[in-house]
């Protein structure tokens, strides 16, 4: 397989994975730390799973599904 | 100019094969000419009429920012990449619905389902979707009862909130009813339900314990178990000792789907809801992009006529003339209410760009329509014949295997009982009769699909895994919807007692929980012990409840287009409003009022009852009449009431948009003032 296509194979895979990371909440905790660094330097971010609980809690306290 | 031209060939070519398809009456046709139609109706309808809505009813201002923006706390409000917004709406509003709805309205044929699948969506289903979806953005992602509560009054408030109760309970217990029939005396697929349970709560541990928020992780080796689970369920269903532990009957069924839904309601999320959602969202992705490559690649036939005689209502598989019932009996997939609580949930949070709007309202629906399509096709490609006997209760084909077929094939679908126990013994299961539901109908369409795809000989295997499929979707809205309820509940009883408002305590957790669980768990227990099949009953139940709450969400798009100024263009929700209020009404009135003992709720209750009273009923049928009596009577009872809150909203909406042209004083408009988008939607990235 040639270089160019190889990398047009590649960004369409990583750019499939990011898709699939986006929607099923994979990256949540990362757009949250980028958010804490953006808006609120000086605070303390949640750690990993107290983050993960919360998220799951919310999620969940709503009607978010269908039939 | 080069949009233009591939608008012209797309609007050739979905004429081409929409004309094929009503020109090709006494021939099979193939399943790509309605995949060819459907797929350039959508595009049409994306590309020209939602532009449209978008840019001159709606007149998204791409300058705005959005409440994602405003409000981004990098949680729930967080601005999102349109894709990802995309893939998390239509996650969220695809379950089981389009695949059962469009099953069981085969009876009529594939023509009738097949363009209300398509006509539906593009000029209801989407518009509704994400009309509400743009008036909930624009208010700061508030939900369709808020909405109704703060513009239309409290009365349209009240009422929109009894109807979403009374339809998740409805809904669930329809579902519940489908999941059972399918697990019913099978213990291969008993065994793999049963074992998505360890299955979640491993996957619950491993992503909050073990590698916190890994979810892609977490669901890939849930995946993977699933699949295991399957495999390991053909060999169980052999095995001499471990195959009686697993073959249950439908009311011991009902019994572990109410006390499951019971537990996974009550406890912390984490541990079984989240989890079982996650891998049910991968599985849903990935089976619906795997199905529609299949049905591309083998091109099946259609052998269903394009229209049976049943339009005339005397249809087995639920009663009714073809209008109204089919588009009651296909809710999900053309138009479905449900999904205005999902465009007012969480989705509106996640708009970067009022540009985005579009894709994810529009786009998303146009899917789950496709979805229906699929599902039409898997169910068309059965015989005829096939189709019906799996899916008439026996009941109704006179009580025996060599009554059915003798029915069946006078009914001109021909079958016999060898085709039939062939069959069931090609996918692992001991029968296929009245295997009610629309779940294994589904499952044999799917199985023969992905197996003339991908390989012969693995049928049973593929036949389990959609059973699975259905079943873990189902499994997800059952305690989800129970969680959902509840909320809807407690809010509900905290204007009564404060204390019961409190989420978070536990004798109000409890109380609330037992009476939803017990509400969908009743006519989930009658459905089943029903011997006409019991979906005949709840099904449309549930069809008039969903299409009840979508005339409550365009009521509240047509009220709030009207109060920001948008008479002239309010028939884009008007018209659907009009035609699902009629649909509506004339299946409510039938289902009230006939006199036909198959069709009316109450004249059905009085035939039983007459019956009962003559004593010429068999024993085993005289013992569960009472129950099934009184059952219809109180399904009659709140098809009255779904009709009045309907009513009620409409009324309402019509009353304050008379109110507002008049210049008199009408709740105010809830949305928000414009600021200045600083972002660069654009610019998003998928994900970090």
């Amino acid at each position: 397989m040639s270089a160019p296509r190889s990398n047009a194979v590649r960004q369409f895979l990583s750019s499939g994975l990011s898709l699939l990371r986006g929607v099923t909440g994979d990256d949540a905790y990362e757009k949250y730390l980028a958010h804490m660094r953006a808006n609120e330097p000086g605070a303390t971010p949640l750690g990993e799973r107290a983050f993960f609980s919360a998220q799951l809690e919310q999620k969940w306290n709503c009607i978010n599904g269908c039939c | 100019m080069y949009a233009k031209l591939v608008a012209i060939l797309l609007a050739v070519i979905g004429g081409f094969a929409l004309a094929g398809i009503a020109l090709q009456r006494d021939e099979p046709i193939n399943s790509l000419w309605i995949v060819t139609a459907a797929i350039c109706v959508y595009a049409l309808g994306y590309r020209f009429y939602a532009k449209w809505i978008e840019t001159r009813v709606y007149v998204v201002d791409k300058t705005r920012a959005t409440p994602a923006e405003r409000l981004n706390n990098g949680r729930d409000f967080i601005p999102t990449h349109r894709w990802v917004v995309f893939g998390h709406h239509f996650a969220a509003i695809a379950g089981a619905g389009p695949l059962v709805g469009p099953t069981l309205a085969m009876q009529f044929g594939y023509l009738p389902g097949t363009l209300w699948l398509l006509v539906g969506a593009v000029l209801g289903g989407c518009v509704q979707d994400m009309t509400i979806l743009f008036l909930s953005t624009r208010r700061n992602g508030k939900s369709l009862g808020q909405m109704a509560r703060d513009e239309l009054g409290a009365v349209g408030g009240i009422a929109a909130t009894i109807g979403t109760l009374a339809i998740v309970v409805i809904i669930i217990a329809v579902l519940g009813l489908v999941v059972v029939k399918a697990m019913q005396n099978s213990p291969w697929a008993t065994f793999t339900v049963f074992a998505t349970i360890p299955i979640a709560i491993l996957v619950g541990y491993y992503m909050r314990n073990w590698r916190p928020g890994k979810v892609l992780e977490g669901s890939l080796i849930g995946l993977v178990l699933l699949i295991g689970a399957v495999v390991m369920g053909g060999w169980v269903s052999e095995h001499d000792q471990l195959a009686p532990m697993f073959n249950w009957d439908g009311v011991s069924l009902a019994g572990f789907v109410i006390g499951y839904g019971w537990i996974a309601a009550i406890l912390p999320v984490w541990v079984l809801l989240a989890p079982r959602d996650y891998i049910s969202t991968f599985l849903k992705i990935s089976v619906v992009v795997l199905l529609a490559v299949a049905i591309i690649f083998t091109a099946p036939t259609i052998k269903m006529p394009a229209i049976t005689q049943f339009a005339d209502g005397t249809g087995p598989i639920f009663a009714g003339k073809i209008f109204p019932f089919v588009f009651i009996t296909i809710a999900c997939g053309a138009l479905s209410g449900f999904h205005a609580l999902v465009s007012s949930g969480t989705t509106p949070k996640m708009v970067a760009n009022e540009g985005d709007i579009r894709l994810a309202g529009y786009g998303s629906m146009a899917i789950e329509s496709f979805v229906g399509i699929m599902a039409v096709i898997a169910a068309t490609l059965l015989e005829p014949g096939v189709f019906f006997a799996i899916n008439t209760g026996l009941g109704v084909v006179g009580g025996s295997p060599e009554t059915a077929v003798a029915t069946i094939t006078g009914w001109g679908f021909p079958v016999t009982v060898e085709q039939m126990d062939g069959l069931a013994a090609t996918v692992g299961e001991s029968t296929l009769f009245a295997r009610t539901g629309g779940a294994p109908s589904l499952a044999v369409g799917m199985a023969s699909i992905f197996s003339s795809a991908f390989g012969q000989g693995l049928i049973a295997l593929w036949y389990h895994f959609a059973i699975m499929f259905e079943a873990i979707f189902i499994l997800t809205t059952v305690d989800a919807g129970t969680r959902a309820a509840r909320f809807l509940l407690q809010d509900t009883l905290g204007q009564i007692y404060a204390p019961l408002g409190r989420t978070s305590w536990y004798p109000s957790v409890l109380l609330s929980s037992s009476l939803i669980v017990a509400g969908w768990g009743y006519f989930l227990y009658v459905g089943v012990i029903d011997p006409n099949g019991g979906i005949n009953i709840l099904w449309p139940l549930f069809g008039i409840a969903n299409q009840m709450l979508a005339a409550i969400a365009l009521s509240v798009a047509c009220g709030l287009l009207i109060k920001t100024g948008k008479l002239r263009h309010v028939w884009i929700t008007a018209l659907p409003l009009v035609w699902i209020a009629t649909v509506t009404s004339t299946a409510a009135i039938q289902k009230i009022f006939s006199t036909d003992a198959k069709l009316g709720f109450f004249a059905a209750a009085n035939a039983l009852s007459d019956q009962l009273l003559a004593g010429t009923l068999a024993p085993e049928r005289a013992a569960v009449a009472p129950a099934l009596i009184f059952n219809q009577r109180l399904d009659g009872w709140l098809t009255v009431l779904f009709l009045i809150i309907m009513w009620i909203v409409i009324v309402e909406m019509v009353r304050i948009s008379i109110r507002f042209l008049q210049g008199k004083p009408v709740p105010p408009s809830s949305e928000t003032a414009y600021v200045a988008t600083q972002l660069d939607a654009s610019a998003l990235p998928r994900s970090h």
